[in-house]
């Protein structure tokens, strides 16, 4: 073991970049999953680039900021705020029984 | 120095309160965010703070929050960004920080804290005793107890650059009594602001988020083992942890080394930056004590030598890291020593004493020990308390009986006219 004073410092140097699962595949835990109503979605109802409060709000990053938002259920926890901060109510969480 | 500098170091003595010192002190180490919820005693610390930007001599954030919880949330992340961050707090509010502590300690960030210390209900009491202070101690931080306000002054600069030291990086906490030294009027010898930014510069933070062309986690998902990888080797919790005890280990000689730089350029220094000692040249009897305890101690040495006694007092005043090295070497070949204590280990003893104890273990014909309690709650501590406990330290020594039960001074049971 190294016990210089300049080595143990470099732990903190590796500070480090997010990564996918980093915590294994944590949609696993969930008890609802979220579900969009692309006929409500406004994005997809309008074809632009515009609202994505689910993607700014989501503490997981699994919504994608794209048209329409997708959202991967290997890593969403099923929080439900994305269902909350939809401004027009095109989320929807639905209870996941194990199988 | 010649007459004039002298003369020109006069001109900037302020009268000024404890609380009032630390703002300043922050003012000076140019914060750049601040973040607090008021609590007495401390709340003029950020009162003054507040002033100091609405008048346009601070350039800082003031974040206004819901409770100390979010205050230390905020210190956190605006720290993260790579600000220099202060906040201040006394007693449930350094309770409610409570559970960001450890985060702080465990990313490395370099806040300050000055704590006025209080004691923490119930029952409810405003007033002065160091159980706030010591329920910090098992998180990460340093930790130091200051005296006067000029040491509270004095302290914060240092505080800040031993934070921010490459080797160090670990949060700080500045602590001084609640009221005795807080809300008490003393002379501060207040330094110009260009040598100050000389002995501080710019905090260059070894996490910077507000730099978006890195990309990076803090307080990552750690898991039991180390986790190898394409984008490297992610160290455990183990590790990360092993760090923050190797670096506060080794931050003693860097405080010591940043306490002799503040006391070379300043003129200003206490002991030898860990603790301050007082007549112990040829003492053979240690008085040890911290904060204002040590301060109505000073007032009653002199007494005490005039019975005979050979006796001398050390003043704690880096808490965190305890200095067990220093301590060991000075106190090792002394006969007696007297711990007061202004804070119980609630179900052991006073925390001064059995840390001094189990610093000193293994010592050859170790020194007999003896502590008492004192003023809690803001009970004063009287010069006559001190005497009688020196002179009971001095009994049981004399009977050679080591005892660990805990002893008290200033406590009026007797005048509780309801007890048998």
């Amino acid at each position: 073991m190294t016990d210089s004073k300049k080595d143990y410092q470099k732990i903190l140097a590796s500070v480090q970049k997010p990564v996918k699962g980093e915590a294994g595949k944590t949609g696993t835990w969930s008890n609802f999953k979220p579900i969009i109503d692309l006929k409500k979605c406004i994005p997809a109802k309008t074809g632009k680039a515009a609202c994505f409060n689910c993607w700014l709000y989501c503490p997981e990053a699994v919504v994608t900021r794209t048209i329409p938002p997708e959202i991967d259920l290997e890593y969403c926890k099923g929080c439900g705020i994305c269902a909350e901060e939809c401004p027009v109510d095109a989320i929807t969480m639905i209870e996941v029984r194990p199988e | 120095m010649t007459q004039t500098e002298i003369q020109d170091k006069e001109k900037n003595i302020k009268i000024m309160t404890g609380n009032h010192a630390a703002a300043y002190a922050y003012m000076q180490s140019r914060v750049g965010v601040v973040s607090a919820y008021p609590i007495t005693p401390q709340s003029p610390v950020v009162e003054k703070i507040s002033e100091y930007i609405r008048d346009g001599k601070l350039k800082a954030q003031f974040l206004l929050v819901e409770s100390e919880h979010s205050a230390a949330a905020a210190c956190c992340a605006a720290s993260a960004t790579g600000s220099r961050v202060g906040t201040a707090t006394s007693a449930h509010g350094l309770m409610l920080m409570y559970e960001m502590l450890p985060w702080a300690a465990g990313t490395r960030l370099p806040i300050v804290i000055n704590l006025a210390t209080r004691s923490c209900g119930a029952p409810w009491s405003i007033w002065d005793d160091h159980s706030d202070f010591i329920a910090a101690r098992d998180v990460g931080w340093i930790q130091f107890m200051c005296e006067d306000n000029q040491e509270i002054y004095d302290t914060n600069f240092q505080a800040f650059k031993i934070a921010e030291d490459p080797r160090v990086y670990i949060p700080t906490i500045v602590a001084y009594d609640g009221y005795l030294l807080s809300h008490t009027l003393m002379p501060v010898q207040l330094e110009n602001q260009e040598d100050i930014d000389d002995f501080l510069p710019p905090l260059n933070h070894h996490i910077n988020l507000s730099d978006i062309s890195q990309v990076k986690g803090v307080g990552p998902v750690t898991t039991p083992n180390i986790i190898k990888r394409e984008e490297g080797t992610a160290p455990g919790y183990f590790e990360f942890r092993y760090a923050l005890q190797k670096a506060l280990e080794n931050s003693i000689d860097v405080i010591k080394e940043v306490h002799d730089e503040y006391a070379a350029k300043f003129g200003r220094s206490y002991g030898n930056g860990l603790f301050k000692t007082y007549k112990t040249e040829d003492a053979d009897t240690i008085i040890f004590a911290m904060g204002s305890v040590s301060a109505q101690v000073r007032t009653v040495i002199e007494k005490l030598r005039d019975e005979g006694l050979k006796i001398g007092l050390v003043t704690l005043r880096l808490f965190r890291p305890f200095p067990v090295k220093y301590l060991r070497e000075f106190l090792k070949n002394k006969k007696n020593i007297v711990v007061f204590d202004r804070a119980i280990g609630y179900g052991y003893e006073g925390v001064l004493c059995y840390e001094l104890k189990a610093a000193l273990y293994g010592v050859k014909d170790p020194p007999f020990i003896k502590g008492f309690i004192v003023g809690l709650g803001g009970r004063d501590v009287k010069g006559d308390h001190i005497i009688e406990g020196v002179h009971r330290a001095f009994d049981l020594s004399d009977k050679g009986e080591i005892t660990s039960e805990t002893e008290y001074y200033g406590l009026k049971l007797d005048e509780l006219d309801f007890l048998d």
